[in-house]
């Protein structure tokens, strides 16, 4: 059974011929390569080029979309094992062994590695390393797609690649949380090429791939939810659990100054005192989203504290302690946020309500315009107008960990029936 | 007795055991946070061996639920829990101390956490308080897994476990002061682990704690290390290998920090900045002065000076103000994937390192002097003592004796040098 490298080709003759050269350069000889190729372009004579038997070239001249390229080549090859590969991505020599060894143990595996990103011209720019995927992250911004490996038992099993879908790699791979065993291979095998011409430009750029993604999560709602997971409960535990360890990393600071006489506020929350007092930074919440400025700084060092000059003194470790903490997760934070604020508001939303302003719900504020473009409600102005309850399109938002989302507790921010991203 | 209510079974109470031994000051107000439990149906076993006035304290206590029982002679702290196993009834336990408090709700959590396999171990968050039950911080626990479990930071009390995984393991140890990581770290495997992760119990530092009247934080290291080590072959003989796993630790960890060093240095390409040789990326950056190795400060414990980061960048670099720009930036991608894991790396290496070359006086040799074997020769030498020597010329290295004789350990964390056959070897 040789390892099935499958490659939807498309207008790509300038990289094809690289990425067939790292092929045949693999340690593993045991594979066969199915290139189905819609191209307009020179492709078909450079891959006439090639006489290696193992490389199966087929010429469709009208254009059919990497789903259903796919699932035209996995119905005619036999193997155990695939990988979607692209034709301007380079494989490393021990690509095919390791993921043929991490899906031996397993009928329904898949696998994927961590990959190098390089320039038009094949310089590597840099490292990225992909980390494990729950299914919090599997839904988020930053999700698993090509390249992966899979066995051919798992596209069985999943009814191949969606057709009409721009993320038709990411939907395949989230499609298979809970069935398949997934293995993460934690070195780069695979140099990754970001430029003009590939598919995330192509479609219009970053913001319109991300739209695809967050269509193809709604899509796969259903499905999930029909094998008993709940991804969106998942995903806002998994938000609810950052928040909470970054208010307990907070706590432990207060208490550990708190030994050498810095006194704090006593009703204070400690994450939002220490916020107040410039000790914790998220990024991307600026001063114009409602950081404390210098001077606010000087304030509460001021009102609150016994003993100023130690805190001072202390700073840098406090910081240095709570930056350990904010940025450990604050990508996850980020990439969870941004899909599930889409997945919770009703389509084409664009406007949120504070529904608290401690910090981490004003950090998420200032992800949700940074990230999408998202505007604010002023509840201000809500309320002027004779207490009429803001829109069915107006998110609540609210990562306090004091809200009560749909609780009916007759409040107009919490009441039932209201898109809320409330943990 | 106890009441019958809700979820539970009320044959079947939780029970809380401590051993008890001269803290007559404390026990009170632990009793008390019993007491104050919001899931009532639990029995809390003391077997007190004090020569102080605990018998007095714990008797102004009436409830039926509490069972006390001085037994004069002293026993050690695995004995008094065996003891206490043989006679009570329940499905679940957990192991308290005498100085800690319980929150209102640690009964409920832990027994809901433990609900689901007969074969379960629940441990959740602390917030530490001092002699004065003052808190002074909040210790989080985070996942164990094996070579976890095997560092010199494993998995100890307070924990709660169901009685039928003490009767797996075989009860607790009676020949060890580390009982309860014993307890742990031989239960590794069996069952279901969960982390609550909330505080739910103030727990005690203080003068007359355990760590200290048992000889203070190296003692209580080395009697971790000593029950690591007789764990070994209870977890060989279940078909484990633990030796393996702490290597594939160590090894996960230094090639993630090799991989981020060589991402950093793949982004500052575009900007002109030339790389200053090798194929060692994290060796460089950290001659370069862009890497902080926590405890290697100062050139004088093998770290570069600052005058020595000028003559790197002088001598390596196209573009050497880029690189002085971007330093902060370097030294901040390196941190995150450093600072979070250092701790937890350097534990292990630690007990993986006392395994591989034991507990006698040992003479190291590094057979290279880059950064990470450097930093791992520094941390044995601290922690256990160890008197290390550089087995290669030291271009960089100050304050490190040259090499002589036969090493009993060789120490090489970047993979190149070649282990002298029959020492053993501490490489990744």
């Amino acid at each position: 059974m040789p390892f099935l490298l499958l490659m939807p080709s498309y207008n790509q003759d300038r990289f094809i011929g690289e990425a067939v050269d790292s092929i045949l350069a693999q340690d593993d000889p045991d594979w066969e390569l199915w290139i189905l190729d819609n191209s307009t372009d020179g492709t078909p004579e450079r891959m006439a080029r090639y006489d290696d038997p193992r490389i199966r070239f087929h010429h469709q001249p009208q254009r059919s979309d990497p789903g259903q390229c796919l699932n035209w080549m996995l119905e005619r090859a036999r193997g155990r094992e695939f990988s979607y590969v692209h034709t301007d991505n380079r494989l490393l020599p021990g690509y095919v062994r390791a993921m043929r060894a991490a899906l031996s143990d397993a009928e329904l595996a898949l696998a994927y590695c961590d990959m190098y990103l390089m320039d038009a011209v094949g310089h590597r720019t840099a490292l990225y390393r992909r980390g494990p995927f729950d299914l919090p992250r599997l839904m988020s911004m930053s999700p698993l797609g090509v390249p992966f490996a899979a066995t051919t038992a798992l596209a069985t099993a999943l009814g191949g690649f969606s057709r009409d879908d721009v993320a038709d790699d990411v939907l395949f791979c989230t499609r298979a949380h809970g069935l398949a065993r997934y293995r993460y291979l934690r070195e780069p095998l695979i140099d990754y090429r970001h430029h003009e011409a590939s598919r995330s430009t192509r479609h219009g750029g970053f913001g319109d791939v991300q739209r695809a993604a967050i269509d193809t999560f709604r899509a796969a709602l259903p499905e999930l939810e029909s094998r008993s997971l709940d991804p969106l409960s998942r995903m806002r535990e998994a938000l609810a659990e950052i928040a909470q360890d970054i208010r307990w990393a907070a706590e432990d600071q207060v208490l550990r100054i708190a030994r050498i006489g810095i006194r704090w506020h006593p009703d204070d929350d400690p994450l939002a005192g220490l916020w107040r007092a410039g000790l914790v930074h998220f990024p991307g919440l600026e001063r114009r989203h409602g950081a404390p400025s210098a001077f606010a700084v000087l304030r509460t060092v001021r009102a609150g504290v016994l003993n100023p000059a130690l805190l001072l003194w202390r700073r840098r470790r406090v910081r240095a302690a709570m930056e350990r903490v904010v940025a450990a997760s604050a990508e996850r934070f980020e990439y969870i946020l941004l899909a599930l604020a889409q997945l919770c508001a009703p389509r084409g939303a664009d406007t949120f309500e504070l529904g608290s302003r401690d910090p981490i719900t004003l950090w998420a504020a200032a992800l949700l315009e940074a990230g999408l473009g998202w505007k604010r409600a002023h509840p201000g102005m809500a309320s002027s107008r004779a207490d009429a309850a803001p829109g069915p399109e107006v998110l609540l938002l609210d990562l306090s960990g004091r809200a009560q989302p749909g609780a009916g507790t007759g409040s107009r921010a919490t009441a039932p029936g209201r898109p809320a991203l409330a943990c | 007795m106890s009441v019958a209510h809700g979820n539970a079974d009320p044959a079947m109470p939780f029970l809380l055991l401590m051993p008890s031994y001269n803290q007559a000051r404390y026990i009170g107000a632990a009793i008390s946070s019993v007491l104050a439990q919001d899931d009532p149906d639990w029995e809390l076993w003391i077997v007190d061996n004090s020569s102080d006035d605990t018998p007095a304290v714990v008797a102004r206590f009436a409830d039926p639920r509490i069972r006390f029982h001085h037994i004069p002679e002293r026993m050690d702290p695995g004995s008094c829990l065996n003891w206490m196993l043989a006679r009570a009834q329940g499905r679940d336990f957990s192991y308290i101390h005498t100085d800690n408090n319980l929150y209102p709700g640690y009964v409920r959590a832990m027994r809901a956490a433990l609900a689901s396999d007969p074969l379960s171990l629940a441990y959740c968050d602390l917030r530490l308080i001092d002699d004065d039950g003052r808190r002074v911080g909040v210790h989080r626990r985070g996942a164990f897994d094996l070579p976890q479990l095997l560092s010199t930071a494993p998995l100890g009390v307070p924990f709660s476990a169901t009685t039928a995984l003490s009767s797996a393991v075989g009860g607790f140890r009676s020949d060890c002061v580390a009982d309860d990581v014993m307890f742990c770290t031989r239960a590794h495997g069996l069952g279901r682990w969960t982390h609550l992760r909330e505080p739910l119990i103030d727990y005690r530092l203080h003068g007359q704690s355990r760590t200290n009247a048992d000889g203070g934080y190296a003692k209580v290291q080395m009697a971790y290390l000593a029950a690591v080590k007789s764990a070994i072959p209870d977890l060989v003989a279940r078909g484990l290998q633990p030796m393996d796993a702490m290597r594939d630790y160590l090894g996960e960890f230094v090639a993630d920090l090799g991989l981020a060093a060589e991402d950093v240095v793949l982004r500052l390409e575009p900007y002109g900045v030339r790389w200053w040789g090798g194929d060692d990326y994290l060796d460089g950056l950290w001659r370069a002065g862009l890497l902080d190795l926590p405890g290697m400060r100062w050139f004088w414990q093998g770290a570069p000076s600052s005058l020595r980061t000028l003559a790197t960048l002088r001598a390596g670099l196209r573009n050497p103000f880029v690189l002085w720009a971007a330093r902060f930036l370097i030294r901040r991608r390196m941190d995150r994937e450093l600072l979070t894991r250092a701790d937890a790396f350097r534990h292990c290496l630690v007990a993986y390192a006392y395994l591989v070359a034991g507990d006698g006086p040992v003479v190291a040799h590094a057979g290279s002097s880059d950064a990470l074997t450097l930093w791992a020769c520094r941390t044995l030498a601290r922690r256990l003592g160890w008197r290390v020597a550089l087995a290669v010329d030291p271009p960089t290295a100050f304050g490190w004796e040259r090499a002589s004789g036969r090493p009993d350990a060789w120490i090489d964390l970047s993979g190149r040098g070649v282990c002298p056959p029959g020492v053993a070897s501490i490489v990744t």
